[in-house]
């Protein structure tokens, strides 16, 4: 089943001699509970193609349509819901905010939403990343690799149909690596999450179903759809 | 080492982060502005609104002196006018007392005569206007427009005759009545609301008072110095020689209250210096700690702290250059233009440049401060700057999370509040820039009230309207308040009370336990009527002596009531009604309290036939007698209305003190007015009438004071408008990545309203308590008219509802100005 399909998506920056275009043309179609891997290299657009389905960023034109729904019609609050109750984003930057904990940090969307955190489920989520010593530890007192993970847990606490991560494994040795990865499939396959993720490291990538790579703002290979095997 | 000639990269550095950062400079450039604006306006409004108030204090006196000699000799005026202290000293002499215009009986219109330095340089400064000149001729008069107004002449000319009734007040006169026409040569306003004339030096003499006679002549003397001590006296009286009835009248409480006066002028200054400088460093705080990752990235390609610090100083300069010229060219505007343009539609009378003072000093305490502050104020975060590791820059957040927080928060309300204690100094510094401002309006608010027209004449008058039977100064005094006028004006709508005081005179017989001590006293004082003895031995044997006649004065249970609760005394008033105990009141000299409780023999004088000896047991002493007519130098027996009519028929009703539902009411006035008009054997007093008098200066005052009070409330708004962009301004990326995990732009604007309420409501609050506290402080060192203490409610309350409302809408208004462009973008930035 379809969950996210673009059309004719482009970016571009700037005028006249000066166009950048950072998306040219995109056509991508994602099936629910597939996991995508885009890869490119630096400047290639992953970055801006990433933004453009989480709803972050405005296309120049084209057309993104996420669990049937056209999210350039939406007003600016509509897409800010629809990006909290569907998207979970991971940031390579980790962008937590400094003035919460590390549980404040993963319960505020589910909270802005005004429900009650599954507290067994964050517990759970805690636990698998390693962060239950860290539940109460300001961003400020965490490793690189702690923030990562804080940030991944944020984006699976709401349960949302789709995982956008920009280089989630970026700041995590390779235990820990494989331990985020291992859960975002977990997760992905428990609740039929759909996880788009940007990674440089080839090996990483092997590990999704289907590996996009970009190249100067379009699809290199695996822009075709994938039907996911029923086994 | 050798120096490495590298200003020009750094300067190159400066100028390129500072066109980066257009919009945080503009933050910075505002607030120096505002500082500037605020202090130099403020000071340029309060010292043309200082002179305004001490202008109309001297009118209200009516001449401009420091000190008065009571009845001078020729050689005292002259050694005191050689006196190396003394500016000028005036002479100025009571000597004749009109009883009648025409047809119209007057009350207490005195004729004075001054020499040229008591009219040029001391009256004429306390006249808010004259016209004409000072009489020259034999028969010229000038006239106050209360005297003119009690002749009925409403459209005055030099040169119109005015036939007078007069007595001299010389001491060898047989109190003669004389006719005199008079010709018109001038007539002034002053705030005195005193009736009274001007004569000829001629004329003066004429009527044989001379300058030493007792209580007549007066040398109003101008001190070089005007804060004097009792010493400053002393020596002068040493080198002068007073004779026993003569007496310097001075206010020996100069320099304490001068004291008083510089204190809280002090401390309003350094309010808002203070606030000025809290603001300043405040945007700078701001400013430079958002630029801190920028100062990490050039510490790691080997900016030195030093380059940092010179890099920051050169902000500072250019956004000084900017805001400091700035501010003083708004403050010129409004003080020079804006103002005066709007004082002189007031009173045209005004020279617009003669009004609202711009003094170079202003100008330039203004600029010294707004540089020194600023300076000042950006040396702790360039030092932040400097001193940070290059790491630690690069990492900081504006928050230090060094501690974990076993907190399960993550709502909105959460969130208000860890944001408001965010970066603690700031809000610190926030609030009480804020309740620094709201107390500094409370405070100009009080001194706007102190100086408030209504309320000095609130404090100096009882009534709205007092209405006196003029026939009372006659021999044929009749009712002329009759009982129908008192019911009519009872009956109007807006009058809310009418007290009715009515006298008598009553013959008191020498009494040694009761008033023996206060005849000794009386004697013994400046006021003594003639010889102890030689008085005595008369009024004991003929105790109808006019000297002692004693003015028996009824009063209602109104009055009654106000005069109880004024001198704090507790009474019963059934027996006051009953005729069971009776008040008594003397001005001249103070009266024992051992009198009270003790029987008063008196016999009421009159045509009735039932007059007998009466007595009366004394209640209570007091300062203040509500009736207007004095009798003999006996105190004043005050007893009610209803013991008055059964002991005596016919009791003359002397005046009625009249209260309207609203005070100044020119309506309730008018209608009044109506009724008593035709009647000329009524005059009146009328508060509304006295206030219309001050009108002129009252604007001026008010004008001035109001600009200064709204000019401080624009500018703790504008202070909190700016303090919250650059807040906003500054948080920007966490507002982008709250938008980017889901947070609404509505649950954003929640979120900034519930700061914005937060810091509105602690820092009225905090206000309240330090701003009621210091405005009382200011209140009792500033109030010279004794005026209750109250806080102008309704202007504190527009405040604080505009800073509910802008400190609510503000940060709304902001973030939707600053917050463009996709989530993104925000993020990036």
């Amino acid at each position: 089943m379809e969950i996210l399909s673009v059309r004719n998506l482009k970016k571009y920056y700037g005028t006249g001699e000066n166009t950048v275009k950072a998306l040219d043309g995109i056509d991508l179609t994602i099936q629910k509970g597939e996991f995508l891997a885009i890869v490119g290299t630096s400047g290639s657009g992953k970055s801006t193609l990433l933004h453009m389905l989480g709803g972050l960023d405005i296309p120049t034109s084209g057309e993104i349509m996420i669990d049937g729904v056209d999210i350039s019609k939406l007003s600016k609050d509509e897409l800010t819901i629809f990006r909290r109750r569907k998207i979970g984003f991971v940031f390579q930057n980790y962008n937590l905010l400094p003035l919460m904990n590390v549980y404040e940090n993963i319960v505020l969307p589910i909270k802005l939403d005004g429900i009650r955190p599954d507290q067994e489920y964050i517990a759970n989520i805690l636990r698998l990343l390693g962060l239950e010593k860290k539940k109460y530890a300001m961003p400020g007192q965490l490793s690189g690799g702690q923030q990562q993970r804080t940030a991944l847990a944020r984006a699976l606490a709401a349960k949302p149909a789709m995982i956008l991560a920009d280089e989630p494994t970026g700041n995590l040795d390779s235990r820990t690596s494989q331990d985020v990865l291992g859960l975002m499939k977990i997760s992905s396959t428990n609740f039929a999450q759909t996880v788009v993720m940007i990674t440089h490291n080839d090996e990483i990538a092997q590990m999704a179903d289907r590996i996009i790579r970009l190249e100067d703002g379009k699809i290199l290979t695996g822009g075709a759809v994938y039907v996911k095997s029923k086994k | 080492m050798l120096k490495v000639k590298n200003r020009e990269v750094i300067s190159e550095l400066a100028k390129l982060t500072y066109k980066a950062n257009k919009k945080r400079n503009l933050l910075t450039v505002t607030a120096i502005f505002l500082t500037t604006f605020l202090i130099s306006t403020v000071l340029s409004l309060g010292l043309s609104y200082w002179n305004t108030i001490s202008l109309r204090q001297t009118r209200m006196t009516g001449m401009d002196y420091d000190i008065e000699l009571s009845e001078p000799t020729e050689e005292q005026v002259s050694v005191i006018r050689r006196m190396d202290t003394v500016t000028y000293a005036g002479l100025y002499v009571k000597c004749a007392v009109v009883s009648q215009y025409q047809d119209r009986l007057l009350d207490k219109l005195r004729l004075f005569w001054m020499d040229d330095i008591c009219w040029e340089k001391q009256t004429i400064p306390a006249l808010e206007t004259y016209t004409g000149t000072y009489p020259q001729k034999e028969n010229e008069i000038m006239l106050s427009l209360s005297a003119l107004k009690d002749m009925g002449i409403s459209s005055p000319r030099t040169g119109i005759a005015i036939p007078l009734m007069y007595q001299t007040l010389s001491e060898i006169s047989d109190n003669t009545v004389t006719q005199k026409n008079f010709i018109l040569s001038g007539w002034f306003t002053d705030y005195t609301g005193s009736s009274k004339g001007f004569v000829s030096k001629e004329f003066y003499q004429e009527t044989g008072v001379k300058q030493t006679d007792l209580t007549q002549g007066m040398l109003k003397i101008s001190l070089r110095n005007s804060l004097y001590s009792k010493e400053d006296i002393i020596q002068m009286q040493n080198k002068i020689g007073l004779s026993r009835t003569q007496f310097i009248d001075a206010d020996y409480d100069t320099i304490s209250n001068f004291c008083k006066v510089t204190a809280a002028l002090l401390g309003l200054l350094l309010l808002i210096f203070f606030s000025g400088c809290l603001f300043i460093y405040n945007t700078l705080y701001i400013s430079i700690s958002k630029d801190i990752h920028y100062y990490g990235q050039l510490k790691t390609l080997g900016t030195t702290s030093a380059q940092i610090k010179a890099l920051i100083y050169r902000h500072v300069i250019w956004n000084s250059l900017k805001g400091i010229p700035l501010g003083l060219a708004f403050s010129a505007v409004i003080a020079k233009l804006i103002i005066p343009q709007a004082l002189h539609v007031v009173n045209p009378t005004i020279s617009e440049k003669d009004v609202v003072m711009i003094s170079p000093g202003v100008f330039i305490i203004a600029a010294v401060f707004s540089l020194l502050t600023t300076f000042v104020s950006s040396n702790k975060p360039a030092n932040m700057a400097k001193d940070c590791s290059p790491v630690e820059a690069m990492r900081y957040a504006g928050v230090s999370g060094k501690e974990k927080i076993h907190r399960r928060g993550g709502n909105i309300t959460s969130m208000i509040k860890q944001n408001l204690l965010r970066d603690k100094k700031q809000f610190v510094v926030i609030l009480l820039s804020l309740s620094l401002a709201v107390s500094l309006f409370l405070v100009v608010n009080v001194v706007i009230r102190i100086n408030n027209a209504k309320w000095i004449l609130n404090s100096s008058y009882d009534y709205d309207l007092r209405v006196l039977n003029q026939t009372m100064l006659d021999e044929d005094e009749y009712q002329a308040i009759t009982d129908d006028l008192i019911e009519t004006i009872r009956s109007l709508d807006r009058v809310k009370d009418v007290r009715v005081v009515k006298s008598a005179a009553a013959s008191v017989p020498y009494q040694e336990d009761m008033y023996g001590e206060y005849y000794k006293k009386l004697y013994e004082s400046r006021y003594s009527p003639g010889n102890y003895e030689d008085d005595m031995k008369s009024y004991k044997q003929n105790p109808d002596d006019d000297l002692f006649t004693c003015r028996l004065v009824g009063i209602d249970e109104q009055q009654f009531d106000k005069l109880t609760r004024e001198f704090g005394i507790k009474l019963d008033k059934d027996d006051f009604k009953n005729g069971k105990i009776a008040l008594i009141s003397m001005n001249l000299v103070d009266i024992d309290n051992h009198i009270v409780h003790k029987k008063l023999n008196f016999t009421p004088r009159g045509n009735s036939e039932t007059n007998k000896e009466e007595n009366i047991e004394i209640g209570a002493v007091i300062k203040d007698c509500p009736a207007y007519y004095a009798g003999g130098y006996n105190p004043e027996l005050i007893v009610s209305n209803s013991y008055l009519e059964k002991i005596m028929d016919n009791v003359i009703t002397e005046l009625l003190q009249i209260d309207y539902d609203e005070s100044y009411s020119i309506k309730t006035e008018n209608t009044i007015l109506k009724l008593i008009k035709e009647n000329h054997a009524l005059s009146y007093d009328s508060k509304l009438e006295r206030y219309s008098e001050m009108k002129v200066s009252e604007n001026q005052v008010k004008i001035l004071g109001n600009s200064i009070g709204i000019i401080v409330m624009i500018l703790a708004i504008l202070n909190y408008i700016n303090m919250m962009a650059a807040s906003i301004q500054n948080r920007s990326k966490e507002l982008a990545i709250l938008e980017s995990i889901g947070m609404t732009t509505k649950q954003i604007q929640k979120m900034i309203i519930g700061e914005g309420a937060g810091y509105a409501g602690i820092s009225l609050i905090l206000a309240m308590f330090t701003g009621i506290p210091s405005s009382y402080a200011v209140f009792y060192n500033l109030n010279i008219y004794g005026i209750p203490f109250s806080i102008p409610l309704f202007s504190n309350l527009v405040l604080v509802i505009a800073i509910i409302i802008i400190c609510i809408t503000a940060p709304v208004l902001i973030l939707k100005r600053l917050y463009n462009g996709t989530v993104i973008e925000r993020l990036r930035e």
